[in-house]
């Protein structure tokens, strides 16, 4: 019995990943794309016009993506390889500033900058409505992700390669010839996410007046009315970020040069003279105060502290909100942790292709798809919130879970096998374990993307049914910004509590791991 | 021990997913409205209508960041299978699309009786109640009450050069506006007056709200704005003041929210129970005396100081089907010229 059912309850789990994938993340874009999506539409796009936006919009994405390199990779080998002061503080810390929707950040800038007074006073002649400003606010959101990965990808190198190397070449040298070239496929990752999380952003460059593709798409559902011209239009972008995942597939063959090893992780620290390391931790307190000091300043000093009015006030989105991001979140690690299991990389171009669709059209799609009799159980109720949090972000979550099963050697699930155990026993005894800390960041990241989504929950959302970030959106339009900076905040201290949760029992974690 | 923990796993996903089973279910006396208002105002009207009927209200709410629209793209993807039974709009351009997108059904409220007009469609499409008007902004510290331009043609003068500012002239009341004057002007007329706004370089920005507060904190002298946006600043005393331009000449746009009934919504009877509450004269006044002070539209209605009688306020001479039929040449015109 035990081969036969553990084939059946394999087979039958695959099938059902799939089943759930497709109808979740798949069928909903391929209804708008095929009821909208017109090709005699597109000689009329072609003009100048939107030729500079196109390139405008790659610029942005280009330059956003070097500069959080800039930022993001040297912050890295500093918390990895160096004894910098303050470093367990600010390996904490630095993650903070993703944690801060970029929108909100920007509209503190504006504040911070502008002429408005009530804050600062600077009156700096600086005009922040224009592209530079637009990449320079969304690196110092994105570059986490570069420090993120690297430092993963440096704490789990095989020092041993280094070693070796130490003793024919000077640090410079072993770091430009060994450590650089192993995490590389992380450094490119990081790369091509912060490209697309850039390109689709829609706040920042809406609120700063740059037109990139984003807002001109948006501009065609919400000025025009034209669904067919919006989702014609996105097939550029859609293009964009496809060549981008199969250039990174081709880069990576779908490989991970990172091995969890139980030895040679021991910590590479190389002493640095009293000016370096005043220079290295200026360096990253500048971009901590940029990055999260600034906007969560201004937030305070906007909100005057009204925490409890606003708390009353907005009660039931706030609990909506938590209450739908952490089911979101444990669907999409559900299917997200079967999809990367089953099927690792072999479909990625269709694993990743929801994130290239822009999140009104995903919305569009969602609607046309579940707005029907047979399927009102998911429509009439907060089951369609969560539908489409994971529309619109199962890849990253299943993208975060996959190198964590790159990990896992095959002879472990393979000598369970023979000795044999069932599929359920493995998923139970071996998998679950030790997969532990790679479904818990995928939760966090799920949690977080849900926690501000926005513009697909609007069009999705039933009636009576409202979230956090609607409140503050809808509370925007008439200068309440006591109430919208409270909120915000809260909004932030929602997104932070997991993660700081998961820092507190990572260590545990981790140990039972690699013990 | 661990099959019961299993079980309690279970259990805890079963509950979870209960509620979603049971609410599906009967809709006994209910009304779904979707809002395009601002929630801080128009939440208490409903309640009260809640009070009053003991018909519940399920309500959805648009936001500032899809510029209020969010809601009109829902209602056309829902069409095959309409959720709301009531749309109050802030505006009227879009209900126009809605209309001829077929979305509405018609219904002529006995209260929409003494509603002027130019206010409501002939066929009972949609009803307006409550108006808000395009007005213009100044900063009383940078701009003497003298100067003070009281015409639109004002801003194409040299003297403000890079002073003035708008917001994205794509979206909401500000498109509607420039609708109303390609339909007023003629396309030649329109056209020549916007490319003048650009060579006196008027500085485009996100939303109203945004135009108001630049105006306030000087960065802009005069701005082109909402009255509800505009009174946040005066009723927080800052140094600005509000003319509604052109009195002497064509009038301003003054554009009402409209009420309308959803075309095969779920719960139509309720629908048209809650359309008659709010064209009903006391949430006219209601309206009126929050900040956003909407001009009551049916007359002798009682209203404060601040807010002018809507009879002695010269109206741009456009129909709202007029005003929609010059939407898409106007936007595609002005996100050519002003969104590069």
């Amino acid at each position: 019995m035990s081969l036969r059912f553990h084939a059946d309850l394999r087979l039958l789990l695959k099938i059902l990943t799939l089943f759930l994938f497709i109808v979740v993340a798949i069928v909903p874009l391929l209804c708008i794309l095929s009821s909208d999506f017109s090709l005699e539409l597109i000689p009329t796009f072609l003009d100048e016009r939107l030729l500079f936006i196109f390139l405008r919009t790659i610029l942005l994405g280009v330059s956003t993506v070097a500069m959080s390199l800039l930022i993001g990779v040297p912050l890295a080998f500093l918390l990895e390889y160096t004894v910098l002061p303050f470093r367990s503080f600010l390996e904490k810390v630095y993650i903070l500033p993703l944690l801060i929707p970029p929108y909100i950040s920007a509209i503190a800038w504006l504040e911070f900058l502008g002429k408005k007074g009530d804050i600062t006073n600077l009156n700096l002649p600086l005009d922040i409505y224009n592209l530079p400003s637009a990449i320079v606010i969304l690196s110092l959101s994105f570059f986490p992700i570069v420090t993120l990965l690297t430092s993963f990808a440096l704490k789990n190198i095989d020092s041993r390669l280094e070693d070796a190397a130490r003793l024919l070449y000077p640090q410079k040298e072993v770091i430009r010839r060994i450590t650089l070239p192993l995490i590389m496929p992380h450094i490119i990752i990081s790369s091509v996410f912060v490209f697309v999380f850039s390109i689709s952003e829609l706040g920042v460059p809406a609120l700063l007046m740059v037109n990139v593709f984003t807002p001109e798409i948006f501009a065609q559902f919400s000025a025009f009315f034209d669904t067919s011209k919006a989702v014609t239009l996105s097939l550029p972008l859609i293009i964009l970020i496809f060549i981008i995942i199969l250039l990174n597939r081709s880069f990576l063959g779908g490989k991970s040069f990172i091995t969890i090893s139980s030895f040679s992780k021991r910590k590479k620290s190389i002493e640095l003279s009293r000016t370096q390391s005043l220079v290295a931790l200026s360096f990253a307190s500048l971009i901590l105060v940029l990055s999260v000091g600034i906007p969560i300043s201004v937030l305070l000093i906007e909100s005057r502290l009204q925490f409890s009015i606003a708390l009353s006030e907005a009660y039931t989105p706030l609990l909506n909100t938590i209450k739908m991001a952490s089911m979101g979140a444990t669907l999409m690690v559900a299917i997200g942790f079967f999809l990367a299991y089953f099927y690792r990389s072999r479909f990625d171009p269709i694993i990743l292709f929801p994130i290239a669709i822009p999140s009104m059209m995903a919305g569009i799609g969602l609607i046309k798809f579940f707005n029907i009799e047979f399927l009102s159980f998911i429509y009439n109720s907060f089951l369609i919130v969560i539908v489409g949090y994971a529309t619109r972000f199962l890849p990253f979550v299943t993208k975060t879970l996959h190198p964590f099963f790159e990990q896992i050697h095959p002879s472990i699930e393979e000598s369970a096998l023979l000795s044999g155990a069932s599929f359920w026993r493995i998923l139970h005894r071996i998998l679950f374990p030790l997969m532990k800390p790679g479904i818990i960041s995928a939760w966090i990241v799920g949690f977080i993307l849900s926690v501000h989504e926005l513009s697909t929950t609007i069009l999705v959302s039933p009636a009576g049914l409202q979230t956090l970030p609607i409140r503050i959106y809808s509370l925007m339009h008439y200068g309440a910004p006591e109430m919208v900076s409270s909120l915000s905040l809260i909004l932030i201290a929602v997104i932070i509590a997991p993660v700081i949760l998961f820092l507190l029992i990572k260590k545990s974690l981790f140990r039972a791991v690699t013990a | 021990m661990v099959y019961v923990k299993r079980l309690l796993i279970l259990l805890l996903l079963f509950s979870l997913l209960m509620p979603a089973c049971i609410d599906s279910g009967g809709k006994s006396d209910e009304v779904v409205v979707y809002v395009a208002h601002d929630q801080d105002y128009s939440e208490p009207i409903l309640r009260a209508f809640e009070e009053e009927t003991g018909i519940r209200v399920k309500t959805l709410y648009d936001t500032e960041a899809t510029k209020t629209t969010g809601l009109v793209n829902k209602l056309i993807a829902e069409k095959n299978r309409p959720q709301a039974d009531v749309f109050w709009n802030n505006e009227v351009s879009r209900t126009i699309v809605l209309k001829n997108n077929g979305i509405l059904e018609t219904y002529c409220s006995p209260n929409a009786a003494d509603v002027p007009a130019i206010y409501k469609d002939p066929e009972c499409y949609w009803t307006g109640f409550g108006a808000r008007a395009r007005i213009i902004l100044y900063n009383l510290d940078l701009v003497s009450r003298e100067d003070a331009p009281d015409s639109l043609m004002d801003l194409t003068d040299p003297k403000w050069e890079g002073k003035t500012c708008i917001a994205n002239p794509l979206f909401g009341s500000t498109a509607s506006h420039v609708a109303s004057l390609f339909a007023y002007w003629g396309d030649d007329e329109a056209i020549q007056y916007f490319t003048g706004l650009k060579e006196n370089n008027i500085m485009i920005v996100e939303s109203n709200g945004m135009v108001r507060d630049l105006v306030v904190s000087g960065e802009c002298y005069i701005g082109l704005t909402d009255t509800d946006d505009a009174n946040d600043a005066l009723v927080e005393n800052k140094p600005v003041a509000m003319v509604f331009p052109d009195q002497d000449g064509m009038g301003t746009l003054v554009f009402p929210n409209s009420v309308m009934l959803i075309k095969n919504g779920p719960n139509p009877e309720n629908g048209k129970k809650l359309v008659d509450y709010l064209l009903s004269r006391d949430v006219e006044r209601e309206l009126a005396y929050t900040k956003a002070m909407q001009i009551p539209l049916k007359p002798g209605v009682e209203r404060p100081e601040n807010v002018p009688d809507v009879d002695e306020l010269k109206n741009i001479p456009v129909t709202p089907e007029e005003l929609y039929n010059k939407l898409n040449v106007s936007q595609v015109f002005v996100q050519e010229l002003f969104i590069r």
